[in-house]
C-alpha cells in the first residue's frame, strides 16, 4: 500500500484524535494524585478504547477474506488499519501511563512493540520495494508462477541448445496446464493429432541431428558448459555455484561473452538467446528475494497480532477481576 | 537437399506478449503454496499457543496468577507476593479497606490529635497506598494525596484550624513555617549560646572556647531518629561549671572543701554544708580563732563560728550561686524554712511548658530525624544559635532552611510523607482493637523519671537510650 495523498484525512483525523487524546491524557495525569495507572476510570477509557481499534485491526484479515464485502473497499480498510494502529499504540501506552508493566502486561508491550515495529517496518517495505522491483525486474511474473516460468524457461533453453548438441538426454515430465492468453484450440480430434504429429516430427528431427553445424568438439564444449553451468541456474532451486555465476547481469553478460570467444559464431544466435533466458531466471530470482522480503514480515505481524488479541482478553478479564 | 534433410530454421527468441501470457497457469491458485499455507497456520497457531499457554496461569497452577501482577508488592507485603487473595478478597472490584483493616488499624485523619478539622470525604486506603509499585516503602504516598485536599483545604474540609490552608507543594513561600517559631520556650534557665559560641576562639577556665554543638546536644543511641538527648547539668555543664556548686565564702575548708549537691532540695544543701564545715571544725577545732573574712575579731566559740559560716555559705550559694543559672519561684525566700525554691526545669525534650514536665515537642505535626541529617552541619540549619543570647529563643530553623534541600530534588526526600504522617498513630490499634499504646505499654519498663501515666511514644522516641523495650516492636 502506497503512502500517498488519500491518506491525508486518516493521518488528519488520526492526529486530531491523538492530540485530543494527549491533552485529556496530561489533565488526568496532571490531577492524578498517584500519577496515571491502568486500572483508573480515564486508564480503563484508554485501554477500552485501544483494545476496540485493535479489534478493528485485526478484522481486516476477515476483510480480505471476503474481498465481494460491502464493508467498503479493502483500500480503505488498509488506510484505517495503518493510522488507527498507530493511534492505538499511542491509546494503549496511555493506558500504561507509559511505563512497560510487568508479567502478562509486559509481554503484551513486547508482543504489541513488536506488531507496530513489523508493521511499520512492512509498510515502509510496501513504499519502496515495489519502485525498486520495477527497476531491478523488468521480466516480472506472478510470484506464484515463477517455478512455473522457471520450468518453461529450463525447456526452452534444453530446446535452443538442441539445435548445437542434438539431444541432450533430458527427459522431464511436461505439465499439463491451462494456459493463459490464447492457445490453439483445435475441435476435431483428427486435426489436434495431427497438428502433435508434426510437432513430434520437428522435435524428434532436432533431437536426432544437429541442426546448426559447429563440429563435435564445440558441440561437447557447448553441452559440457550447458549441463554443468547454464541448466541448473535453470532451476527452482539454484545452487550456490551457478548463483553466485549468474548473480549479476554484467557476470551473466561476462560469461556468455566468454561462450562466444570459444564457440563458432554459428552458434551465437543460440548463446544470445540462452543469455536472455539465464537474465530472465536471474531476474525472477530477485524477485523471489524482493516479494519474500515484501511479504516475510507478515508471518511476524499476522500471528502475533492474533495470540495478542488471546492475551489481551486475558488481561482484561483477569485484570478486572483483580 | 530434400526438404526433410534441410536443417531446421532457428527461431531467435521473441517475447511478445501473447507468449509471456501463455507461460501463466491459470489454475496456479488451486495448487498449494508453501508459504501461503505456513501463514495460515501460524495465524492460528500462536493464538492457539498463547490460549493454552494461558490456562495454567489463569488457573494459578504453581502461582502462576502472579504473571498477571502489576509488579513486586512492597516490602512489608512481601510474604503475601504468592497468596493474591489476602488483599484481593473480592471478585472484580479495588482491594476493600477490610483488607487492609484484617492487619492494619488505619486510625483516622487528622495526623495529630491536637487537629479539629474534618475531611469532607475518607479516602479508601487504596487510594493513597499504592501497591505493586515496585520493593519499596508503601507508606510512603505521593504528594497529590495530600495536596488534593491540602491545596484548597476549606473546600476539602470542616472545622479546619490551621493557619494555611493552601499547600500545593514543598517550596519556600508555599509551605508554611514552623509553628514552633511563633511560640514560647519559659525555661527557667539563663543560657547564652552565644558565651558558649563566640565567634572568636578564647580559653576561659583552662576551657577552649567556642564549644561545638555536639558537646551539650547528643542524640539517643536507640532512637530511631536520633533524638536529642536532654541537656542535663551533671552530664553536660558540671565539668565546666563546677565551681558554681561551691560554698566555702571564707576559704576555710582547705582540702575539705566539697562542692554542694546539684539538687533542688535546699534541706539537702543545707545538711551537706553544715556536715562539711563540722568535719573541718573537727579535724581542725582552732579554726573559729581566725577572724572569717574581712572581720578583725574571731567569732565567741564554735558554736556560732559554725552558725555564720554555713549561713554566710548559704547565702553565698541561694543568693549568688545558684541564681547564674536558675531562676527562683516568687522571691528568694518564698520557699519552706526560708530558703528559696528553684522553679523546676525537669530535663524536657521539646518545649518547656509549664506544668507539663514531659515538656512538648517543638513540631508537632511533622516528624523530624536528627539522625537522617547527621552528615549536615548543625550551624547550617540552626544559624541563629551562635548569636543567641537568651534562653527564650527560638533556635527552630525557617522553612526555608528545609526547602533549601527538600525542594525541587525530584527525589523522595521533597515528599509530604518525608515528614507529616496521615494517620493518628496515637490511636493505632492491633487486630484485636487493643491500643498499641497499652500493648507497647504492658511490655515495657520506663527508667525515666517516674511517672503514673504511661510513657507517650513522644517520650519514647526521644528517650531511646534510657527506655527500655520488652518484646513489642
Amino acid at each position: 500500500m502506497i503512502v500517498d495523498s488519500t491518506h491525508r484525512s486518516w493521518i488528519l483525523g488520526c492526529t486530531a484524535v491523538a492530540m485530543a487524546g494527549t491533552a485529556g491524557y496530561l489533565g488526568y495525569a496532571w490531577l492524578s494524585a498517584n500519577g496515571p495507572s491502568g486500572g483508573s476510570i480515564p486508564g480503563l477509557i484508554f485501554a477500552s478504547a485501544g483494545t476496540g481499534l485493535i479489534v478493528f485491526e485485526c478484522l481486516l484479515s476477515l476483510r480480505k477474506k471476503y474481498p465481494a464485502s460491502p464493508l467498503g473497499r479493502v483500500s480503505w480498510w488498509l488506510r484505517a488499519h495503518v493510522w488507527l494502529g498507530l493511534l492505538s499504540l499511542l491509546l494503549i501506552l496511555m493506558h500504561s501511563g507509559f511505563s512497560w508493566g510487568h508479567g502478562l502486561a509486559a509481554l503484551l508491550m513486547w508482543l504489541f512493540a513488536i506488531i507496530t515495529v513489523s508493521g511499520i517496518f512492512g509498510l515502509v517495505l510496501q513504499n519502496w520495494l515495489p519502485r525498486r522491483m520495477m527497476e531491478l525486474v523488468r521480466r516480472e511474473a506472478l510470484y506464484d508462477q515463477i517455478p512455473m516460468v522457471v520450468w518453461q524457461l529450463r525447456m526452452e533453453a534444453d530446446e535452443r541448445v538442441e539445435f548445437l548438441t542434438a539431444d541432450l538426454g533430458m527427459l522431464e515430465d511436461l505439465t499439463e496446464f491451462v494456459r493463459a492468453g490464447g492457445v490453439k484450440q483445435y475441435f476435431d480430434p483428427a486435426q489436434k493429432a495431427g497438428a502433435a504429429e508434426k510437432q513430434q516430427v520437428f522435435v524428434d528431427k532436432r533431437k536426432a541431428v544437429r541442426q546448426i553445424d559447429i563440429g563435435d568438439e564445440a558441440a561437447g564444449a557447448m553441452r559440457a558448459h550447458y549441463l554443468e553451468e547454464v541448466r541448473p541456474f535453470l532451476f527452482e532451486k539454484t545452487t550456490p555455484y551457478t548463483s553466485k555465476l549468474f548473480a549479476t547481469a554484467d557476470k551473466g553478460a561476462a560469461y556468455f561473452s566468454h561462450l562466444k570467444t570459444i564457440l563458432p559464431v554459428a552458434a551465437h544466435d543460440v548463446l544470445a538467446d540462452l543469455e536472455a533466458i539465464c537474465e530472465e531466471r536471474r531476474q525472477l530470482a530477485v524477485q523471489s528475494t524482493l516479494h519474500a522480503w515484501l511479504h516475510g514480515w507478515l508471518y511476524v505481524h499476522v500471528p502475533l497480532s492474533m495470540a495478542f488479541l488471546v492475551l489481551t482478553a486475558v488481561h482484561a478479564v483477569i485484570s478486572l477481576r483483580y | 537437399m530434400s526438404k526433410e534433410d534441410k536443417p531446421l530454421d532457428y527461431q531467435r527468441r521473441i517475447l511478445d506478449t501473447k507468449g509471456v501470457a501463455q507461460r501463466v497457469d491459470l489454475d496456479y491458485l488451486k495448487r498449494p503454496n508453501r508459504f501461503r499455507d505456513l501463514r495460515h497456520m501460524l495465524t492460528w497457531l500462536a493464538p492457539a499457543v498463547a490460549a493454552a499457554a494461558s490456562i495454567p496461569f489463569i488457573l494459578g497452577i504453581g502461582g502462576g496468577e502472579k504473571v498477571f501482577s502489576n509488579g513486586p508488592v512492597s516490602r512489608s507485603h512481601a510474604i503475601f507476593e504468592n497468596n493474591c487473595g489476602a488483599c484481593h478478597a473480592s471478585l472484580f472490584s479495588s482491594v476493600a479497606d477490610a483488607s487492609c483493616k484484617n492487619c492494619h488499624d488505619g486510625p483516622p485523619h487528622p495526623a495529630k490529635s491536637i487537629d479539629t478539622g474534618k475531611l469532607s470525604s475518607e479516602p479508601r486506603c487504596a487510594q493513597c497506598h499504592l501497591e505493586h509499585q515496585g520493593r519499596g516503602i508503601m507508606a510512603e504516598v505521593k504528594d497529590g494525596n495530600c495536596t488534593s485536599c491540602h491545596g484548597n483545604l476549606l473546600l476539602n474540609g470542616s472545622g479546619i484550624k490551621l493557619a494555611s490552608t493552601r499547600v500545593t507543594t514543598f517550596a519556600e513561600g508555599k509551605h508554611p513555617d514552623f509553628p514552633a517559631l511563633k511560640k514560647i520556650d519559659a525555661r527557667p534557665l539563663k543560657l547564652n549560646h552565644a558565651v558558649h559560641m563566640p565567634l572568636q576562639p578564647k580559653t576561659i577556665r583552662n576551657m577552649k572556647l567556642p564549644m561545638k554543638c555536639g558537646d551539650c546536644h547528643t542524640t539517643g543511641l536507640n532512637s530511631p531518629k536520633g533524638d536529642l538527648m536532654p541537656v542535663t547539668f551533671d552530664r553536660h555543664c558540671m565539668s565546666c561549671h563546677k565551681r558554681e556548686l561551691e560554698f566555702d565564702v571564707y576559704q576555710v575548708l582547705g582540702a575539705l572543701s566539697a562542692p554542694s549537691p546539684h539538687t533542688k532540695d535546699p534541706e539537702t544543701i543545707h545538711a551537706h554544708i553544715l556536715a562539711t564545715y563540722e568535719k573541718a571544725l573537727a579535724a581542725n577545732p582552732s579554726l573559729p580563732e581566725r577572724p572569717l573574712g574581712r572581720e578583725f575579731v574571731p567569732t565567741s566559740n564554735p558554736s556560732a563560728w559554725l552558725d555564720k559560716v554555713v549561713h554566710d555559705s548559704e547565702s553565698f550559694l541561694f543568693d549568688r550561686k545558684c541564681q547564674y543559672c536558675h531562676e527562683y519561684e516568687s522571691g528568694s525566700a518564698g520557699g519552706s524554712n526560708g530558703y528559696p525554691v528553684v522553679r523546676k526545669t525537669a530535663p524536657v525534650l521539646g518545649r518547656f511548658v509549664s506544668g507539663n514536665p514531659q515538656g512538648e515537642p517543638w513540631l508537632t505535626r511533622g516528624e523530624f530525624s536528627h539522625r537522617a541529617h547527621r552528615a549536615v552541619d548543625c550551624a547550617s540549619c540552626h544559624s541563629a544559635a551562635k548569636t543567641s543570647t537568651k534562653t527564650g529563643d527560638i533556635l527552630i530553623p525557617k522553612m526555608a532552611d528545609c526547602t533549601a534541600c527538600h525542594s525541587g530534588s525530584g527525589t523522595h526526600l521533597d515528599n509530604c510523607s518525608q515528614c507529616h504522617l496521615y494517620h493518628n498513630k496515637s490511636k493505632e490499634s492491633d487486630k484485636d482493637r487493643r491500643p498499641v499504646r497499652e500493648l507497647v505499654g504492658s511490655a515495657t519498663k520506663f527508667t525515666g523519671s517516674e511517672s503514673s501515666t504511661l510513657p507517650s511514644r513522644y517520650q519514647r522516641e526521644r528517650l531511646g537510650a534510657e527506655y527500655v523495650t520488652g518484646g513489642h516492636p
